[in-house]
């Protein structure tokens, strides 16, 4: 078989839904796999960083995510949407990664299996000079951002992040997870509830100058 | 209404919507109740900048990367089991059948060619070399293995299919070829 960058895309494939594409690709063309990659492969790399806080075990991550996609892809069955199938497969390849990590020798360990509720802090402000009122950069509004979640324990990250940035909805984060609708809620509640305690010196700052 | 339930359907409200008389209640609370208030616009806020999250992206190289790992697979024969179920067997059929077709016609002609072939000038058996690709179609190599006296190697023309012909290399291909031949054209030349 020719490698996939050897077929070209139809002019018909960019309109198509992620699960015709999938149809596509099952009926033999590969073109159809580039292009859900294009469409994907930024949201699940942010999602995976956020898990896993490392770039490199992100884009690893991300990579045998899209790999396990495309070979089985004569097992995905339409009635899930095709996001939602990809991230579950990313979300247990995290799972088994972290596993791992967590069952290694400690000086393994010490990078990845730190618990990670010592490290919760407010995120630190720049310093407004002679400011205070000033109106952040959005590019500082989003290292503000990223490092809030980052704030949020693991265990309401993945449901916070699914939820709140990734605007999955409640049964789709289930089927992702795993997890039960009511422990979905509730993880997610707890994930927002961290994400406003990490949030709250920008908050104080937005209050005092009111 | 109790700051605990305002505060629980402010934040429930943005996945759920509330019902009419839930919504006037909470307008009711909030605007007797400035830390509820303040609440509501902190939870505001907090959204307008998870709408913010920044989406990060992966190397500049990551599809070439994982293009490259596709094509591994596939060279290692973990390609994905492509058409799956639901495919459209017919064009398949469609094919298997033109291409036994083909063959047959091929095979036909083959052995119709060999009969009509002017005969070898070297009596002794010779040998196809097999090779893992498919002749030429104008020519082959006829190489004699067991006499280094005969003469060079001669291009005797279009093959004949040795897939299907020759069953593998050894003497009964040889007497295969060689009964296919008139009696004639077995004298040496």
């Amino acid at each position: 078989m020719q490698p996939m960058s050897a077929l070209r895309a139809g002019t018909g494939l960019q309109e198509l839904a992620d699960e015709q594409l999938m149809e596509v690709l099952v009926a033999g063309n590969k073109a159809a796999f580039e292009i859900l990659v294009q469409r994907h492969k930024a949201r699940l790399y942010s999602y995976l960083l956020r898990l896993l806080r490392d770039p490199t075990e992100a884009e690893e991550v991300a990579q045998e995510a899209f790999v396990r996609a495309y070979v089985h892809a004569d097992k995905y069955r339409n009635i899930a949407k095709f996001s939602t199938w990809l991230y579950t497969i990313a979300t247990n390849l995290v799972r088994n990664r972290i596993r791992k990590t967590r069952s290694a020798p400690k000086l393994l360990s010490l990078h990845w299996g730190h618990d990670e509720d010592d490290d919760r802090e407010p995120i630190d402000l720049p310093d407004p000079g002679d400011r205070p009122d000033r109106v952040f950069e959005k590019s500082e509004l989003q290292g503000l951002v990223a490092r809030g979640i980052e704030q949020i324990p693991a265990r309401y990250r993945e449901a916070f992040v699914l939820r709140e940035v990734n605007h999955f909805t409640y049964e789709e984060i289930a089927e992702i997870t795993g997890l039960k609708l009511g422990t979905v809620r509730s993880r997610i509640n707890r994930g927002r509830g961290h994400f406003r305690d990490a949030m709250e010196p920008l908050l104080k700052r937005l209050r005092g100058t009111e | 209404m109790q700051c605990g339930m305002a505060r629980s359907w402010m934040q429930s409200r943005r996945d759920t919507a509330l019902s009419a008389p839930q919504e006037r209640e909470l307008d009711q609370h909030v605007m007797e109740c400035a830390d509820c208030t303040a609440f509501g616009r902190d939870l505001r806020l907090v959204d307008s900048w998870l709408q913010q999250a920044p989406v990060e992206e992966p190397a500049a190289n990551f599809e070439w990367r994982l293009k490259l790992r596709l094509a591994q697979l596939e060279r290692e024969g973990r390609q994905p089991a492509l058409p799956a179920r639901g495919a459209n067997w017919r064009p398949w059929l469609q094919f298997g059948g033109a291409m036994a077709t083909a063959a047959l016609v091929v095979v036909i002609a083959g052995s119709q060619w060999l009969q009509s072939r002017p005969a070898a000038p070297d009596p002794a058996p010779l040998a196809w070399e097999r090779s893992n690709s498919h002749p030429s179609p104008d020519e082959v190599l006829v190489t004699p293995l067991r006499d280094e006296r005969r003469a060079p190697p001669a291009f005797v023309g279009p093959p004949s299919p040795p897939s299907l012909y020759f069953v593998g290399a050894g003497d009964s291909s040889v007497s295969a070829l060689d009964s296919a031949r008139t009696p004639n054209s077995l004298e040496a030349r």
